[in-house]
């Protein structure tokens, strides 16, 4: 969810800021679906979140605006599969997996890129899927906690990815969740950090999870459960 | 496993399909940034022209949850006492527009003289929140007392007097407060992120005048989902928020959805209420207390301030003769809802206590372990003395001990304000804390129920919901344990739904063990009635369904072992289901004291050059009466001290800004996780070890106590010990010990040369 207004302006002089725009975000979109797809929006396009590489050069680009607000649609690999999607610019890569694809595996609980639950990997880089706009993703290969053992299903495309799985499996050895809405994301760094050091110490794995909460405070479990799946992978 | 694969929904995972409802409606709430104001008017005509539904306080009625002879409409009408309070609704078909809808509705404010403090509340001239005063019982204070503190004070070689004052703090749970509600007519449906989901249909039953059967709620999707909540902590959820979003769903005739923001969060739900104390504690140089004597301020929010626990913790963990508390309440502005938080008071009161037994155990020339093995409350005096209650077990001082050991108390203590260890600039200090709880004297009904398929298959009905602390494991395995099972392969789980389950009390105040556990003993008896005649008539000539028990995996007759029938066979014989009802309640021993006791044991690290401190080691000692789930019982015991613990002691405050009372968030200056610090994963202890008693109290289940509360209790104080005894016996007197009061310990150890 997005910010609310600052409230250090009087309620009534937001409501005279209000009128004075030209027109809501609501409207607009509702107009440029009902006119069809509106092509042509400007995106920069972000290696991981940081870096201001050129655009991808998909769409005919002309200098749009910055406040244009059309919907546009990409394709996301998702768990080794690729989806294609409509979402507008704000729509961020957590939207998409939750609400377009319905993985609800990717959790959202503070929505501002404080607590790591959120936690995908884009192009194998652990990101904070509810900060990372949809836009950013096009293109791009994202790994969530769906294609661990749950890509086992029969009628799943794609095979389990070994590394989510281990973890999968040692979180429930080592009770790495308590309530487990966490779980998701730890799991998602962790993949991250064992796929570039298979050997991770107590500090590197410290290191690689500071960023991901853990309310119920299980965090010796959840580093129990990260050595146990290196161990079984074969690292430890 | 399905919560870390994805597939199990949590309250805010659900969507329309999940429920059957069609389309669902997105709510967002309009908030009073002050924390006390009137309010002249509220305007959603802008709101309503641009299509969304909005809700105020003259559509709904009153009530008094949580605000005893207070009645209150959930959206307020003319007056607001907390920043953060709602005041109106709004409601969209689409979540992306909640922000601009809250925009459009212009509330006009007439802000008002507020009050943050609870004895400036009290005090004459202070602004009033409501007719009668600041405070839900009145100006006279709750007195608690026996003996003769002034007769305990002159035996008394030394004296302490010190006032100490804990924090606000918030849950901040990860997984933010959400529900769904939905009408079929006159019937109410709302799925929703709770501890206790018959005390929201209670409270929704009451609200609207509907009959209970006509209101059918849960905790997420509840039944047989394994319903998961993303951690409550005791948050006192439903109530005002519910209501609103019930309402909304009546009156736009939709299923609509609440999801707090981060910055919602803390105010929809409720604060852990700070308690400043007043403490006078006298002693003898032969290492006797004998006397405690305490002015008490609960400092309760806007609303709340009837249940306040914490003030019997004091003479249930020490024997002290002599007696005398007055505790006062006091209504404030500082926030809404003061309430629990994986207890209710008893951090709050250890901290006090524990810091003032200290301080009289230095200046008596005891050691802190001494003073406690000397005065606690053991087997030997094991009656509550305002009760008159005997306890049904007290692992006293049995489990203290035990931890004492475990940790090496006796390597590492040098003496007061002497550290453990200097290493360069890293200096090391241990404290203690005694800890009791009353836990285990269940609040609310017990009940459950036991079904038997007639192919062998087991479903266990228990109305507890499942945050965190493993009560979908704890309570099968009881099940179980009472059938004679061996594994849980075929064993099933129905939680957390009024529908298909029935009271089983608030899975909170380290109660789901207890009621979870004593239904399924009395429900197992049940079945054991219906089901043994049967049994009986198909086993040996002669054998009578009286002489039958459950034995390992199988049914087997007392008087003759080998006359015995596989669970199994004899579930085969059954013409269908059956289903063993337990009501839980009758076996509660309401006429004994039920406690968990023991102590935490802390090692701290100081780094003189930055102040940095950190847990060095842990160890805590509980007598929990039986660990029913090993796996369980170890992450709940990590869980109390690393997730809040360490952050009640080092980190955690809500800090509301004392100049205008107000901030962008409408409430307070830190209501996210960058500004309010939880522990994170490099707060992890060196070494964090559980010593587990089992003094087997013959009153809970299998043995069983209570656990939950227990793992958080006492760890402020054992830390602040443990960092005095670091810093050259600078005594901490607030909570948290932030890192300005470090730098003050460390300057005032210079300018006193121990550094």
């Amino acid at each position: 969810m997005k910010r609310r207004a600052r409230p250090d302006r009087s309620p009534v002089a937001i409501y005279h800021e209000r009128r004075n725009r030209p027109i809501s975000r609501r409207k607009f979109i509702q107009a440029g679906l009902a006119t069809g797809i509106v092509a042509g929006v400007s995106v920069l396009a972000a290696d991981a979140f940081y870096s201001q590489a050129s655009h991808t050069g998909q769409s005919a680009q002309t200098a749009a605006t910055i406040d244009s607000y059309a919907a546009r649609q990409i394709t996301i690999k998702v768990n080794g599969v690729n989806q294609s999607v409509l979402v507008e610019p704000r729509t961020t890569l957590a939207e998409v997996l939750r609400d377009n694809l319905g993985l609800i595996g990717t959790k959202i609980a503070c929505n501002r890129m404080e607590c790591g639950a959120c936690t995908v990997l884009v192009n194998g880089a652990p990101c904070n899927s509810c900060q990372y706009l949809a836009f950013w993703a096009d293109g791009r290969s994202v790994l969530t906690v769906e294609a661990g053992i749950s890509a086992a299903a029969p009628n799943s495309e794609v095979s389990p990815d070994p590394v989510i799985s281990a973890l999968q499996y040692a979180w429930v050895e080592q009770d790495g969740g308590q309530c487990a809405y966490c779980s998701p994301g730890m799991i998602m760094a962790a993949t991250a950090l064992l796929k570039r050091n298979p050997n991770p110490s107590i500090d590197d794995i410290k290191a690689a999870l500071s960023g991901n909460l853990c309310r119920c405070g299980n965090y010796p479990n959840i580093i129990a459960s990260i050595q146990l799946a290196a161990k079984n992978l074969g690292g430890g | 496993m399905p919560r870390i694969t994805g597939q199990r929904r949590y309250s805010v995972d659900i969507t329309p399909a999940d429920i059957g409802t069609g389309s669902i409606f997105h709510m967002g709430l309009v908030m009073s940034p002050y924390p006390s104001a009137r309010v002249k008017e509220i305007d959603l005509s802008e709101a309503e022209a641009a299509g969304f539904a909005t809700l105020n306080g003259q559509e709904l009625g009153t009530y008094s949850y949580n605000n005893p002879g207070r009645p209150y409409t959930p959206l307020a009408n003319d007056r607001v006492f907390f920043a953060g309070q709602p005041v109106a609704a709004i409601a969209s078909s689409s979540a992306d527009d909640i922000v601009d809808a809250i925009d459009l509705v212009n509330v006009e404010y007439e802000p008002l003289p507020y009050v943050f403090d609870p004895e400036e509340a009290l005090a004459p001239g202070a602004p009033q929140l409501y007719e009668g005063g600041n405070s839900p019982i009145g100006s006279a204070p709750i007195h608690v007392g026996f003996g003769d503190v002034n007769a305990g004070f002159d035996q008394a070689d030394e004296i302490v007097e010190q006032r100490f004052d804990t924090g606000i703090q918030n849950h901040f749970e990860l997984e933010p407060w959400a529900a769904v509600a939905h009408w079929a007519g006159q019937q109410l449906f709302t799925w929703e992120k709770t501890n206790y989901a018959f005390g929201d249909q209670q409270v929704l039953a009451g609200y609207f005048g509907l009959p209970l059967a006509d209101v059918v709620c849960r905790g997420a999707l509840g039944g047989r989902t394994n319903a998961p909540a993303g951690g409550v902590f005791g948050n006192s959820t439903g109530g005002d928020i519910l209501i609103i979003t019930a309402a909304m769903s009546k009156k736009i005739g939709a299923a609509v959805q609440y999801v707090a923001t981060r910055f919602e969060n803390a105010r929809v739900t409720a604060s852990r209420f700070p308690v400043r104390g007043y403490l006078k504690f006298g002693g003898t140089k032969a290492g006797v207390l004998t006397a405690m004597q305490a002015r008490l301020y609960y400092n309760m929010g806007a609303r709340g301030g009837t249940r306040i626990d914490g003030m019997d913790d004091f003479y249930n963990a020490y024997a002290v003769p002599n007696f005398s508390i007055d505790a006062y309440i006091a209504n404030t502005n500082a926030f809404g809802l003061g309430a629990s938080m994986r207890d209710v008071g008893e951090s709050q009161c250890h901290f006090l206590m524990e810091s003032a037994v200290d301080m009289l155990a230095e200046k008596l020339g005891l050691s802190p372990t001494d003073f406690r093995l000397n005065n606690m409350r053991t087997k030997a005096n094991a009656v509550d003395p305002i009760t008159a209650m005997p306890y049904s077990e007290i692992g006293q001082p049995d489990t203290f001990e035990a931890g004492m050991n475990a940790f090496g108390w006796f390597t590492k203590w040098s003496g007061w304000g002497v550290p453990s260890s200097v290493n360069g600039t890293k200096r090391r200090g241990v404290g203690l804390a005694l800890e009791s709880g009353n836990k285990g004297a269940a609040i609310s009904p017990s009940s459950g129920q036991i079904q038997v398929d007639p192919d062998g298959t087991v479903t266990v009905f228990s109305g507890h919901c499942d945050q965190g602390a493993g009560t979908h494991t704890t309570i099968p395995i009881m099940a179980a344990e009472a059938l004679g099972l061996t594994s849980l392969d075929h064993v099933k789980y129905v939680s957390a739904d009024t529908l298909d389950n029935t009271d089983s009390g608030v899975t909170g105040g380290s109660q789901g063990t207890q009621n979870g556990g004593l239904s399924m003993i009395a429900a197992a008896a049940d079945l054991k009635n219906q089901w043994f005649p049967t049994v009986a008539a198909k086993m040996a000539p002669g054998t009578k369904a009286s002489d039958l028990e459950f034995g390992s995996d199988m049914i087997y007759d007392r008087g003759n072992s080998s006359n015995s029938i596989s669970f199994q066979a004899a579930a085969s014989l059954l013409p269908g289901s059956i289903t063993g009802n337990g009501h839980g309640t009758p076996l509660i021993r309401s006429d004994l004291t039920r406690r968990g006791t023991g102590a935490k044991f802390v090692e701290m690290e100081v780094d003189t050059e930055t102040a940095d401190v950190r847990v060095v080691n842990y160890v805590g000692a509980l007598d929990v009466g039986r660990v029913v789930f090993v796996k369980g019982a170890n992450s709940q015991f990590l869980g109390g001290f690393i997730g809040l613990g360490i952050g009640e002691a080092l980190f955690e405050e809500t800090i509301n800004d004392p100049g205008t009372g107000q901030n962008h968030s409408g409430g307070y200056i830190n209501p996210s996780y960058l500004d309010m610090k939880v522990p994170t994963i490099r707060q992890v202890p060196d070494s964090a070890t559980p010593v587990w008693f089992e003094g087997v109290d013959p009153a809970g289940p299998f043995g069983a106590k209570g656990i939950g509360e227990l793992c958080l209790i006492a760890s402020s104080p054992a830390i602040s010990n443990a960092l005095s005894n670091a810093l050259g016996g600078y005594r901490f007197t607030s909570l948290p010990i932030r890192k300005e009061d470090i730098v003050s310990a460390l300057q005032w150890m210079k300018a006193n040369g121990k550094l």
